[in-house]
């Protein structure tokens, strides 16, 4: 193992914040729909390409960010609304694993639909230097992008808390995770529990989309993949259904990706999300309901 | 496991009921049903390449390839009713090993010359290096499949996904033995399609009398309700894991006759787009082994046609999404596949049986085309939650 200095722990630390922010943003947003659903959404990763594009055509006519960001938000959104709508309701009631090769087969038309209409080469965004400009704390660089992407999501996640526990739609999706039938004999109508579950998640993916694609500065039909399973991973580590599960299993699996990229020797570093996945799975052997999660041992009915 | 495929039933009720006939004779009826789907396959086959042009004997070639491994699915995901996105993985496995193996070492030494001795000294023949290369999967399914025996539905799929993705990581990035993203060539040439055909066959038998035999049976049970299985004394861990451990070698086998046909081999050639393509054949066609050939057949027709379509236009996406579309289109419709979970032989036998019975009330909805119109009808479905 490689000695390092405080400053570059610390260094390290804020990147996998940072990482972690964006893989938290994922999980939970995979995690907001098996709540309420059961249903893993494979077409997740789409909603972060569909955001990514909507960022690019903006761009095109030099619109804003400030006006950019909020835009492709709100489209993966509505796209989360469509989704479901078009595809999600006509099965839903069906075993899991129909739901979830539904999702799956979705996923495919979406990012083959884009490969056909927008072609297979990335798109540059065109991402100014304001991206990569540096502040300097104490021997420590600190990326503008990362404080942002750490502070939106808290941000984010303070105002999904509030909205789950103060507003009577929040308060029916938590019902709703914990048991959708109940909650309908409450009176709270199916459609509208999961509509919002999929408008959640689809804002969630959105802003996720901000900092993944800002990241790469550039965006592609099939650029949905990583994203997706990064979610996934997070997703599981935290136990699949657990909404703060989800966050924590998304900054472990960012500090885990961090860790082995700084410790492993540099001809070994591509291996890292192979190690990476590998622990994860070893993991579950122990724990199939997950690090931080309730039991999974059963199916949810 | 007898428990569950118990032949006097306590209630005396239904005459010739599912489970009782399941447990007459099963390897009769496993060597009968797969002689009649592997039969009509292999008529195809003669046909086609006594009679196509060589571009069609490539793809029937690919075909047969491609349902090697959609067999080895068959055996777990059909039995199980857990959704692998692993088992091209094994497939890769299985193609580099005997890659590495059957390639002649002068040629080998050009590309991975770093190699361990042991892999770039090795100059096996076609049968040995196939042996070899579906042990090595198998001694590597067996541990993973410890841990993916337990996890049912989502956590299934996003855990078979990371593996995917796993030996992908490994396949690329392994430079000294895989020739890391660079394609590894020189492989020789030994798969024909009569291989193939033999091979498809066998793996057609074996998963047939897997299906039939006690821990298919037991297998089964566990997907229509692992809680109820589970009562009834059915170790449905055991089970799993012999069904994964099976289908891993039916994919090396797929792999290793890919490898001597394709003779090059990168990384690439084992992601998630074949992943997708296989499994649309497997859900298509239908949770038994003759679900799984005929939706093998219909998807690679249609895949074949449909890429035709798309090179003469120049519209690269449109196969996969119109593939796409049929996919989700059988999802909402018919969502246990073409056959259902039904054989070939088991639907002529119940048409056959209700055409007798005058009418068929014991059982119902039987088709002109001997599919069953609604699966719900039958006995063995209703022990099914929901």
């Amino acid at each position: 193992m490689i000695a390092f200095s405080a400053s570059e722990a610390i260094q390290q630390i804020v990147n996998a914040l940072s990482l972690g922010s964006t893989y938290a943003l994922l999980g939970l947003g995979v995690a907001a729909i098996y709540s309420v659903l059961g249903l893993i959404n494979f077409a997740h990763g789409e909603l972060v390409t569909l955001a990514g594009f909507t960022m690019y055509a903006l761009r095109i006519y030099d619109v804003p960010w400030l006006l950019v960001v909020p835009v492709a938000i709100i489209a993966a959104g509505i796209a989360a609304l469509a989704m479901e709508r078009i595809a999600f309701r006509p099965v839903r009631g069906a075993p899991p694993v129909t739901l979830l090769l539904t999702t799956l087969g979705l996923s495919i038309i979406i990012q083959n639909f884009l490969l056909l209409t927008l072609g297979a080469r990335s798109k540059s965004l065109g991402i100014g230097d304001w991206s990569n400009s540096t502040f300097h704390v104490a021997g420590i660089f600190v990326q503008w992008f990362d404080v942002a992407t750490v502070l939106t999501t808290a941000a984010s996640l303070v105002l999904l808390t509030v909205f789950l526990r103060k507003s009577v739609r929040g308060l029916a999706l938590r019902a709703a995770a914990e048991g959708l039938t109940m909650t309908r004999l409450m009176g709270i109508r199916a459609d509208s529990i999961v509509t919002g579950a999929f408008v959640v998640s689809g804002i969630l993916a959105g802003i996720a989309a901000f900092f993944y694609i800002g990241t790469l500065g550039q965006v592609g039909y099939n650029y949905g993949f990583s994203p997706l399973l990064k979610g996934f991973i997070a997703a599981v580590i935290g136990g699949l259904g657990s909404l703060g599960g989800a966050v924590a299993g998304g900054f472990t699996l960012a500090a885990l990706e961090i860790f082995f990229q700084v410790a492993l020797p540099a001809e070994n570093t591509p291996f890292t999300g192979a190690i990476v996945f590998a622990m994860v799975i070893v993991v579950l052997l122990f724990r199939p309901q997950g690090l931080f999660g309730r039991s999974l041992a059963t199916e949810r009915v | 496991m007898n428990s569950v495929a118990s032949n006097d039933s306590p209630l005396g009720g239904v005459p010739q009921s599912g489970l009782s006939r399941i447990s007459e004779f099963w390897v009769v009826r496993a060597l009968l049903g797969s002689s009649l789907i592997s039969g009509l396959l292999a008529i195809g086959v003669v046909a086609l390449q006594l009679l196509g042009s060589p571009t069609l004997r490539t793809v029937l070639l690919i075909f047969l390839i491609n349902l090697m491994v959609v067999l080895g699915l068959q055996v777990f995901t059909g039995n199980s009713g857990v959704v692998s996105f692993g088992h091209v993985a094994f497939m890769g496995i299985g193609a580099y090993v005997t890659a590495l193996l059957a390639t002649d070492p002068a040629v080998k030494v050009g590309q991975i010359p770093d190699a361990p001795g042991f892999i770039l000294n090795a100059h096996l023949g076609f049968i040995p290096s196939t042996l070899v290369a579906i042990a090595v999967t198998c001694a590597i399914a067996l541990p993973v499949g410890i841990v993916f025996a337990r996890l049912s539905g989502a956590a299934a799929a996003i855990v078979t996904l990371s593996w995917l993705v796993i030996v992908r990581t490994v396949l690329a990035n392994w430079d000294t033995v895989t020739h890391g993203t660079f394609t590894f060539y020189g492989i020789p040439a030994a798969t024909t399609v009569w291989w193939a055909l033999g091979w498809v066959i066998v793996a057609i038998t074996v998963a047939r009398l897997f299906r039939e035999s006690g821990l298919g049976l037991s297998l089964r049970a566990t997907s229509s309700d692992e809680l109820v299985a589970r009562a009834v004394g059915v170790n449905m861990l055991r089970a799993r894991l012999a069904a994964w451990v099976l289908s891993a070698a039916f994919a090396a086998a797929g792999g290793v006759l890919y490898a001597h046909f394709i003779l090059a081999l990168a990384p690439t050639s084992f992601e998630f787009d074949l992943t997708f393509l296989l499994l649309v054949m497997v859900i298509v066609g239908g949770r038994s082994v003759s679900g799984a050939v005929i939706g093998a057949t219909l998807i690679s027709v249609l895949n074949e046609f449909l890429r035709q379509g798309e090179n003469s236009i120049e519209r690269f996406g449109l196969s996969t999404m119109v593939l796409a579309a049929i996919f989700v289109g059988t999802m909402i419709l018919r969502s246990e596949g073409l056959l259902g979970r039904w054989e070939l032989d088991e639907l002529i036998a119940r048409r056959w049986r209700s055409a007798r019975a005058g009418g068929g009330s014991i059982e119902p909805s039987v088709s002109r085309s001997g599919t069953p119109k609604d699966a719900t009808g039958d006995e063995i479905r209703s022990t099914e939650p929901r």
